[in-house]
């Protein structure tokens, strides 16, 4: 038996060895790991005649042992050198009559270590963490409005199991926007409110129509009783952007070294706005977002 | 005597992205392509401006992140191991483009001339610290630098937590300050996303100006008398330039801007997808998905699929952004003396902002483009290039306008960065954020270790709270990445969230994300 020593190899000549042994997945494996697939190669490598010749040379326990693993002997502690010697030679002459030729033998023993490898692999995926996904809920009541241009707001909201449990008890639930531009809001006062009817349970988001730029938007999920629109949930306050030039007809100037203010009336803009290829006037049409 | 001012300002800025556990990682090769083929060449068209003694003059907010990563040991290391191996791959470009055709050839040996140049410069000149490039011509007084919110957050989605906004200035005006050793008197609002009352933030914190694209200024409540043409303070005292339509359009658009001659760079034909797998493996990603190698050897030829493309010209190519930049000068004088007819005598100001990106690594000849115009500047004396600073000291009156909230994305608004493909990030950066504004006042400071845990769950949320995730999942391109950032993030700063709330900080694990999440390392 060729004794490589294994153990005292570097990783570089390890690596080496493992490539001339045609050892598939080399490079990604660890020291220990190259040597017990390299010790293991070895044995079984070894020509029946070989082992045979080895056992009747009466070798030292550990030379046996090793032998036995290879065959994948089992052994126990307990068990005497004779006792281990009949097994080896039993082994040997049982495989001798299925396999006729050896390389089916290498072949079975290439097909095994590449499973060894596929188990050292799979074990190193498991271990690179995947990214957990964010939670699905985080347990609370919560409706926010979130501008996206002068004619679309977006509403996103989460409940609390609570108010999940309270939902489940009303047959509709609806999304209301307020329009509450220069007032303050007192659940009545609004300019105009819209609705649409949701299934806050399956869906957490909406993206809603509003009729004006430069407005201000509340939005509030509620459920109907009777005739009546209960809220349960209100929304911050919503702009929506302008899209138009104001109407302001004064002009405030300041001296940037006195600071002194100074009101002028407007005489307009003295250059007049560039059209920017239809870009500012048209909103983007609804079929841009999913609602789901 | 001038009668018209032009301040060019550039935005440079890329999401931080830095894997110190992996050797090679694909998207940090956005850094690498944007300084090898815009930041390095426009620090070269400065040296070669000053040392022809052409007076210049721009604005550049360098971002945090940005500067985070040029200031990083490791990404510069990195970094001269990818010009290292590209270097290489042109080497064998040009043994086997003898057998090809001459004019390859040619361009293989200018790649690699180019290449070496730049590495040589990196390691040399900047001592591997491009940053100290753009702070001697600071110093110099040619480039006005700015700054920008600590991660390029997109401000107006944090209306509602002041506090996050507030942090989001502190930490980008803290950054610049460290970087570029003063405080910075400007910014560059990501995305130049504005609400309103956003001012009353930028005033306290010490910012002096900001820009916004045009209809902020044309939309506002009370029109701004010179429209975009010359600055306006905000109620809380804070001047704002606005974007010059006519410059963007000049330059930016696809159709008839500047960038699409035919003589120009193809930019999709490049031979990380043209060689045989097994010749460009080594130069590719490790994962075997081909990538840029910025090795290109057609230029935009035509509309034309890219079978059809011809050869590249270097020469022809320089020659025509000096034309162009010939152009647009010529353009800009005739702009000034149009608005000056109608402003009473008072002087207008073209103010042109760009990525900085797209000059170089998406426009090749852009950084040239930028040299050949202060070079043809010098030849007339209708425009001056100024900075905004500059112009601010010139002016005795500015009008006081409330401007519009507004952006500079597609359409104007937000929608590029709150639409069915991204608005799911909302709710958990909010839920984020509240969390971690709540934490942050009722942690004992005396703790080291739960101030420590602290400022790891805020380096978690700004860098989910970049702008950049959103507007990739827009469009399209790394989607995956985008949203793995995200997730992790979010992730990793409501686990330490949840650590400080019951007590139990898990030190080692905390320890793990200080190396991998590693922004504002010594800032917070």
């Amino acid at each position: 038996m060729k004794s490589e020593n294994y153990d005292s190899m570097s990783l570089k000549e390890l690596r080496k060895e493992a490539k001339k042994k045609e050892i598939k997945y080399y490079y990604r494996l660890k020291k220990s790991e190259l040597i017990k697939i390299l010790k293991k190669e070895a044995m079984k490598n070894l020509d029946k005649k070989d082992i045979k010749k080895i056992i009747d040379s009466n070798p030292p326990m550990s030379e046996i042992r090793k032998i036995a693993a290879s065959l994948e002997i089992k052994i126990t502690r307990k068990m005497k050198k004779i006792e281990m010697i009949r097994l080896i030679k039993e082994k040997i002459k049982s495989e001798e009559k299925t396999t006729q030729n050896s390389k089916t033998v290498s072949s079975q023993n290439s097909i095994k270590i590449e499973k060894e490898i596929q188990k050292i692999e799979h074990e190193k995926q498991e271990s690179v963490p995947k990214i957990p996904e964010l939670p699905e809920t985080y347990n609370k009541d919560k409706l926010v409005c979130l501008p996206v241009n002068p004619h679309w707001i977006h509403i996103y909201w989460d409940f609390s199991d609570e108010t999940i449990q309270k939902l489940k008890n009303f047959k509709k639930v609806k999304l209301r926007i307020h329009d509450v531009t220069y007032i303050i809001f007192d659940g009545k006062n609004a300019h105009k409110t819209f609705e649409v009817e949701i299934n806050p349970l399956e869906v957490k988001k909406y993206y809603f129509n509003v009729p004006n730029a430069r407005a201000n938007y509340i939005a509030e999920i509620g459920y109907e009783n009777g005739t009546k629109f209960v809220p349960i949930l209100r929304s911050n306050l919503v702009e929506t952007p302008p899209n138009s030039p104001g109407s302001s007809k004064e002009e405030i100037w300041i001296d940037l070294k006195s600071l002194r203010k100074e009101k002028q009336r407007t005489k307009g803009m003295l250059v007049e706005p560039l059209k920017k290829e239809k870009k500012i006037e048209s909103s983007v049409s609804p079929e841009h977002y999913t609602n789901n | 005597m001038y009668k018209g001012f032009f301040s060019l300002i550039l935005h440079a800025h890329l999401p931080y992205v830095h894997h110190p556990e992996y050797e090679e990682f694909l998207e940090e090769r956005w850094l690498f392509e944007a300084i090898t083929e815009t930041y390095i060449p426009l620090l070269m068209a400065f040296e070669r401006l000053d040392r022809d003694k052409i007076p210049f003059k721009l604005t550049m907010s360098l971002t945090p992140p940005l500067l985070e990563m040029l200031s990083n040991v490791s990404l510069q290391e990195k970094y001269i191991r990818h010009m290292e191996k590209l270097i290489e791959l042109a080497s064998k470009e040009i043994e086997r483009t003898k057998n090809e055709s001459p004019e390859l050839h040619e361009l293989a040996k200018y790649y690699k001339k180019e290449f070496e140049d730049i590495l040589n410069a990196f390691i040399e000149v900047y001592k591997c610290n491009i940053i100290e490039g753009f702070k001697h011509y600071n110093s110099k007084g040619n480039l006005e630098l700015i700054t920008c919110s600590a991660t390029h957050a997109f401000l107006p989605f944090y209306k509602d937590y002041p506090e996050m906004v507030d942090l989001q200035l502190k930490i980008g005006i803290k950054a610049f300050e460290k970087h570029i050793g003063k405080k910075p008197k400007g910014i560059w609002l990501a995305e130049c996303a504005y609400y309103n009352d956003l001012d009353e933030y930028l005033a306290k914190n010490g910012l002096e100006f900001f820009f916004l694209d045009s209809h902020g200024f044309w939309y506002a409540e009370t029109p701004p008398r010179f429209g975009v043409y010359r600055p306006v303070m905000t109620p809380n005292g804070v001047f704002v330039f606005a974007r010059d339509p006519e410059s963007s359009e000049q330059v930016w658009s696809a159709q008839i801007g500047y960038p699409g001659d035919f003589n120009y760079r193809e930019f999709y034909k490049d031979i990380g997808f043209e060689r045989e797998y097994d010749y460009i493996k080594p130069y590719i990603d490790r994962s075997g998905v081909r990538v840029n190698t910025g090795i290109k050897y057609y230029k935009i030829t035509g509309r034309v699929g890219l079978d059809k493309k011809e050869y590249y010209d270097p020469k022809i190519a320089f020659e025509t952004a000096k034309n162009h930049a010939r152009d647009f000068v010529t353009k800009k004088i005739e702009q000034v003396k149009r608005l000056i007819d109608n402003f009473e005598g008072e002087p207008p100001i073209i103010v042109a902002p760009f990525d900085a990106e797209l000059f170089g690594h998406w426009w090749y000849e852009g950084p040239k483009f930028i040299e050949y115009f202060f070079r043809e500047l010098k030849n007339q004396d209708v425009i001056s290039a100024i900075t905004p600073l500059e112009f601010l000291e010139k002016i005795d009156k500015v009008q006081i306008v409330r401007p519009a909230p507004s952006t500079w994305g597609a359409n104007g608004f937000n929608e590029v960065w709150l639409n069915g493909k991204n608005d799911w990030i909302y709710p958990h950066i909010h839920e984020a954020t509240e969390r971690f504004l709540k934490l942050s006042k009722k942690i004992n400071y005396q703790n080291k270790l739960h101030k420590r845990a602290l400022n790891q769950a805020l380096r978690e949320l700004i860098l989910a709270q970049s702008s950049d995730w959103a507007f990739i999942m827009t469009t399209g391109t790394s989607v995956d990445y985008a949203v793995t950032r995200v997730k992790t993030h979010l992730n990793r700063c409501l686990e330490i969230c949840k650590w400080l709330e019951c007590d139990k900080i898990d030190v080692a694990r905390l320890e793990y994300y200080e190396s991998l999440d590693d922004i504002f390392k010594d800032l917070l």
